[in-house]
């Protein structure tokens, strides 16, 4: 029971983060607290996660202290969220249109979708409770070493023990910050934390489409994101994937909003501790910032000029920061060397210089895209079909940073597989997969934010004309 | 904002493409889940690593809490079933950290697949043999220099 009290207290901490954070631009909007909620989950795990860990390195990482360190900072943040309390501006619905009359049937399905994605996450984790090899043998390992503050350097160590010591230690703080909260090494914390990132991945993606571009976006959405067969797989697995891909979306989600708020800064601000959270997750989150942050800049360029581009990008960098510096710290002074940094510069320029490892590389991303996401496993051609159907909205004001950091990311990753000497075969096989999940939620957003709403297509009987599309 | 007399229709192919959509997802999400429940019914816990603390429960009364434990095995590392072997123990014994060499802990753990001269192993890298609790697993203490 206190394992799901550790989730629950960061949870409660993230909500009122959020809300005190984020500006009251759509206070009606029925998805406004589905979105908090879903942004306040990553934000309290990843907050008492950074917590944790500097309780932990600073020796004072047991329960009261952790505990009352972290009840503090609710209390205080629920009372500011109750002062806060004003009246809602008017707002809700993006524009007057009435909702999509089928809206019922996306509805029916992503709950369908949803018990089907519960029923799967149970079964597989009552089968298989340590997880996929990385669980065992990464985050849940490590997460074991960080119970103690006698034991956490464990997790750092430089000795021969054949697992990746270098990973930053988002989910292993999380994890262990559980296990000291339940008082043993109950496997139920690690399968509750993965089923609560994934949860509320989905929340996330609904919540964003529904108060940027309707409910009706929203909710398909979020059945072409459980349409995944790999995402019930790594979410069971335990794996960092999955909070990678919520923290990446996240930000990107809030970089979008931000477009249509009263108050863009603290959107981005919030987007960028996200992305500092991405980077605490793993290795590649540092890519997925550097991606964000690029991607902001140009589509704000595109759009505003270069000062508001680097305004814009400087309160994003200003928000990852925290993440950053303690990413850095990490790096610098207690992680062991990353092999992969060391591997990258071997005969670089005989690698970049051969087509055929191109060519290789290309290969392997096609064929893993094919056999994973078209045929057999077909949540790219759903959603290929789904833009058929609604069709692309005319090019007024199309969010383009989204597509652009999704692109920057695939290039980041098949550069990283063009320089690295392990075995290509292997590496196709064993991460293309969760690779691609990390930027599949964000893929959805993106595609989503390019079409027309069902609604757009309404027509009206009197007077007997059609609506124009917007 | 249209009038109350407005109604609103959509065309049929609109609402046919949307439902498709779902159906074919909802149909997608249930052939995952019958492929996701068959593969885990059919490799439960693959790597025998859920079995590990039961397999070490005496064993581990033995070693000191904290403390850095060696490892010795007859499977190599440079294959899955020593290294699952390892991370089995590992995770297991956490937080105790056991390493992947046998040379330089006082205490060492062994991890056999099958019987063997497990004495003879241990004088190799100058351990004893402390406690062999019948199931694989041997406890080995450096000798006194």
């Amino acid at each position: 029971m206190m394992g799901f009290a550790a989730l629950l207290i960061a949870a409660l901490l993230g909500y009122f983060g959020v809300r005190l954070w984020l500006p009251n631009d759509n206070g009606r909007s029925p998805w406004t607290p589905a979105l908090h909620a879903s942004l306040g989950i990553g934000l309290g795990l990843g907050s008492t996660s950074c917590l944790y860990f500097l309780l932990l390195a600073g020796g004072a990482a047991n329960l009261s202290v952790i505990v009352g360190c972290e009840l503090v900072a609710l209390c205080t943040a629920g009372a500011f969220v109750l002062r806060r309390r004003t009246a809602s501006p008017p707002g809700g619905s993006p524009d007057a249109l009435p909702s999509f009359s089928w809206n019922w049937l996306a509805a029916l399905g992503l709950a369908a979708m949803l018990s089907l994605f519960v029923a799967g996450f149970a079964n597989t984790s009552d089968l298989n409770p340590q997880g996929g090899w990385d669980a065992f043998a990464i985050w849940n390992l490590r997460a074991r070493f960080l119970i103690h503050t006698e034991t956490w350097k464990y997790a750092v160590t430089g000795l021969p023990v054949g697992t990746h010591m270098e990973y930053p230690l988002l989910l292993s703080s999380v994890i262990a910050r559980g296990w000291v909260y339940a008082g043993s090494l109950s496997p139920i914390v690690p399968i509750a934390t993965a089923f609560v990132f994934a949860v509320a991945l989905v929340i996330l993606l609904v919540s964003t489409l529904a108060l940027a571009r309707g409910a009706s976006l929203g909710l398909l959405a979020g059945v072409l994101l459980l349409a995944n067969p790999s995402f019930v797989n790594q979410a069971a697995s335990q794996y960092a994937d999955l909070p990678l891909a919520f923290f990446f979306l996240a930000a990107l989600a809030l970089i979008v909003l931000s477009g249509e708020s009263a108050r863009p800064a603290r959107c981005l601000s919030l987007a960028g501790v996200f992305a500092g959270f991405a980077a605490w997750t793993k290795n590649e989150g540092t890519l997925l910032l550097i991606a964000l942050a690029a991607a902001l800049f140009v589509s704000a360029w595109r759009s505003a000029g270069w000062r508001a581009a680097a305004r814009q990008s400087g309160i994003f960098l200003l928000g990852a920061l925290p993440g950053l510096l303690l990413v850095l710290w990490f790096k610098m002074a207690l992680a062991p060397p990353d092999p992969l940094a060391g591997q990258m510069t071997v005969n670089l320029g005989q690698k970049l210089a051969h087509a055929g490892r191109w060519f290789q590389v290309a290969g392997g991303f096609l064929k893993q895209a094919w056999e994973l996401y078209i045929f057999p496993g077909p949540p790219l051609a759903l959603l290929a079909v789904t833009c058929v159907v609604l069709r692309l909205r005319p090019r007024n004001q199309p969010s383009l940073a989204p597509l652009l950091a999704i692109l920057i990311v695939l290039a980041g990753y098949f550069a990283i597989f063009l320089a690295t000497k392990d075995d290509l075969e292997w590496l196709f096989a064993t991460t293309l997969d969760r690779l691609y999940m990390h930027v599949w939620p964000a893929l959805v957003l993106a595609v989503f934010l390019l079409l027309r709403r069902p609604e757009d297509f309404a027509v009206t009987s009197s007077p007997a004309k059609s609506r124009r599309a917007r | 904002m249209p009038s109350p007399r407005q109604s609103v229709r959509y065309p049929f192919w609109l609402t046919a493409g949307i439902g498709g959509v779902v159906l074919l997802s909802l149909f997608t999400a249930f052939q995952s889940y019958r492929s996701a429940d068959a593969y885990a019914r059919a490799y439960q816990d693959p790597y025998m690593i859920h079995a590990q603390p039961e397999r070490l429960r005496e064993a581990a009364r033995y070693l000191p809490d904290k403390a850095v434990i060696g490892y010795l095995s007859n499977l190599p590392f440079d294959a899955v079933p020593g290294q699952s072997a390892h991370f089995g123990i590992m995770y297991a014994l956490a937080p105790r950290l056991v390493t992947r060499s046998a040379d330089s802990q006082e205490w060492v753990v062994g991890n056999f697949s099958h019987s063997l001269d497990y004495a003879a192993a241990g004088r190799e890298h100058h351990l004893e043999l402390v406690k062999d609790f019948g199931n694989g697993i041997i406890l080995f203490r450096r000798r006194a220099q």
